[in-house]
C-alpha cells in the first residue's frame, strides 16, 4: 500500500468506527505499517470513530512516538465535541499529540 | 511510592496532620495559622476546603490570600480519590516545601462518600511517603459523626493542637483503606438491570451502560463519561481477571450506579490515584473513571473485585444546597 504514495504525501489511516482493547493493537499496526521510508507524515482519520478507550489512545501515543524516532509525523484527525475527544482530554493526551479538527486540516498540517 | 502496611513511623519529610475545629474563629485560628505559617516561610500553600469556608479564610487572610492557591474541595474531592493526584500535580510543580490544607470530610456528606473520604485520608500516608509537604486536615468537631472524628486520629499521624503537632497514638498508616478496601459490598438491588460480558461483548456493554443511563436521564457529555467509565472497569476485567464480569446498573436516592464484578483482584491500594503515566496499563482507565464519577467504590477480597461507580442524577448545586456551618 504505502510503496504506492508518492513522496512526501501523507499516508491516511482510516481507524474503525469504535476503537478498544480489542482492537487497539491492530489499530498500532495499521498506523506502524504506513510509517515507510520516505513517508513524512501518517494522518490517523478518527473522523469515523465515535469511540476510544485507554489502549486506544495509548496505541496512538505509541504510535506518535514510532513515527518521532522515525522523523515522520503522526496527526490525528478528531472532530470536536465527541467522546474521543473527551477522552484525549481526559487522559491529557490531546495535549502531547497532534490532534486537528478534520481531514483536510490534518493534511494541511 | 510503596504502600508499606507495617510502616507507621513518622516521616520527617512528610507530615500528615489533623485538627479539630469547633466554630468559624477557631477554624480561622487554626487553619489560618497554618496557611499563614506557610506564607511567612515563603513557601507554596494550596488550600481545598468545602466553598464556604474558602470564602471565610480568603477573606481572612486579606491580602495575604494572592499567594495562595485556593481550590473548592466540594469539586475537587466530590469524588475523594481525584484528591491525591491533585496535590501530587502541586507537590511536584514545586521544588520546596508545599504546604496543603485539605478538607475531604465535611457535615452532610453521605455515609458512602466519608467512607471513601476516609480510605482516602489513610492513602495520603502512603501515596506522600518521603515528599517533603506538610498537609492539614481539618475535621468539623460539632457536625461530624464521632467515629469519623475517631477515624481520623488512625489516619493521621499527627494531631495539631494550639499550633503545635502531637504524636497520635492511634495512627494506623493505610490500615483504614485496607479495611475499607476489603469489605465486601452489601447485594446490588434485585432488580437493577444485569449483563454478563466477556471480551468479545465490549461493544454490547457500552450500549447496555448507554441505554440504561440514557433512560436514568443523563445526557451529552455526562452520559458519554458514564459509558466511558463502565467500558474502562469492564475492558479492566478483559485484561486483568479471567476475561468474564457481570456489569449491573440501578438508580437510587437521585443516583446512577454501576457496578461491575469479577474474579480479578487490584493489588495496589492506591490504583487510580497514580499521577498520569501514559503508558501505564489499566491503572490509567481507573484513573479515567474518578476522573468522571461523582464517587468510586473499589472493594477487592477474596470475593473478586467489585467497583460501584456514582452519577449524580440532578445538577450539582442542588444536590449541595446544605450550607456549611461557620
Amino acid at each position: 500500500m504505502t510503496d504506492q504514495i508518492a513522496e512526501a504525501t501523507p499516508a491516511v489511516v482510516v481507524l474503525p468506527a469504535e476503537i478498544d482493547v480489542t482492537n487497539s493493537e491492530s489499530a498500532f499496526g495499521l498506523l506502524a505499517a504506513a510509517l515507510a521510508p520516505g513517508v513524512p507524515v501518517v494522518i490517523a482519520d478518527l473522523t469515523a470513530t465515535s469511540f476510544c478507550d485507554t489502549s486506544g489512545v495509548r496505541a496512538l501515543v505509541q504510535a506518535h512516538e514510532e513515527a518521532a524516532a522515525r522523523g515522520a509525523q503522526l496527526r490525528l484527525a478528531v472532530p470536536p465535541g465527541g467522546s474521543v475527544r473527551r477522552v484525549l482530554e481526559l487522559t491529557g493526551l490531546g495535549r502531547v499529540l497532534n490532534v486537528y479538527p478534520g481531514l483536510d486540516e490534518a493534511i494541511a498540517g | 511510592m510503596t504502600a508499606t502496611t507495617g510502616d507507621k513511623t513518622v516521616d520527617a519529610r512528610f507530615r500528615h496532620l489533623a485538627v479539630f475545629y469547633e466554630t468559624g474563629q477557631d477554624y480561622l485560628d487554626q487553619v489560618g495559622g497554618f496557611v499563614r505559617r506557610g506564607l511567612a516561610a515563603r513557601e507554596p500553600v494550596l488550600v481545598a476546603v468545602p466553598a464556604a469556608r474558602l470564602r471565610m479564610l480568603r477573606r481572612a487572610l486579606d491580602g495575604a490570600a494572592d499567594a495562595v492557591t485556593f481550590i473548592d474541595m466540594q469539586d475537587l474531592g466530590r469524588n475523594p480519590a481525584r484528591i491525591i493526584p491533585a496535590i501530587r500535580r502541586f507537590t511536584d510543580a514545586h521544588q520546596d516545601r508545599t504546604w496543603f490544607v485539605g478538607e475531604p470530610i465535611w457535615a452532610g456528606r453521605t455515609e458512602a462518600e466519608t467512607r471513601e473520604a476516609t480510605r482516602h485520608e489513610a492513602l495520603i500516608n502512603a501515596a506522600f511517603r518521603g515528599v517533603p509537604t506538610t498537609i492539614l486536615c481539618p475535621y468539623d468537631r460539632t457536625g461530624l459523626a464521632s467515629q469519623t472524628l475517631d477515624q481520623a486520629y488512625e489516619t493521621h499521624p499527627q494531631i495539631e493542637a494550639e499550633g503545635q503537632p502531637w504524636p497520635s497514638q492511634a495512627y494506623s498508616g493505610i490500615d483504614l483503606a485496607l479495611a475499607i478496601g476489603g469489605e465486601p459490598q452489601p447485594p446490588a438491588p434485585a432488580d437493577a438491570a444485569v449483563l454478563s460480558y466477556q471480551r468479545a461483548n465490549l461493544p454490547l456493554v457500552r450500549r447496555f451502560a448507554r441505554d440504561h443511563a440514557s433512560r436514568a436521564g443523563l445526557a451529552g457529555q455526562g452520559l458519554d463519561d458514564l459509558v466511558i467509565a463502565v467500558h474502562e472497569l469492564a475492558a479492566n476485567t478483559i485484561a486483568h481477571a479471567d476475561g468474564h464480569g457481570t456489569l449491573r446498573i440501578w438508580t437510587e436516592q437521585g443516583r446512577l450506579v454501576c457496578e461491575v464484578t469479577d474474579t480479578g483482584h487490584i493489588s495496589d491500594p492506591l490504583a487510580g490515584r497514580h499521577s498520569s503515566r501514559p503508558h501505564e496499563g489499566g491503572g490509567h482507565g481507573l484513573r479515567l473513571v474518578h476522573q468522571v464519577c461523582d464517587l468510586v467504590e473499589v472493594r477487592s477480597g477474596s470475593f473478586g473485585t467489585n467497583i460501584r461507580i456514582h452519577r449524580d442524577l440532578v445538577a450539582m448545586d442542588q444536590a449541595q444546597s446544605q450550607p456549611l456551618a461557620g
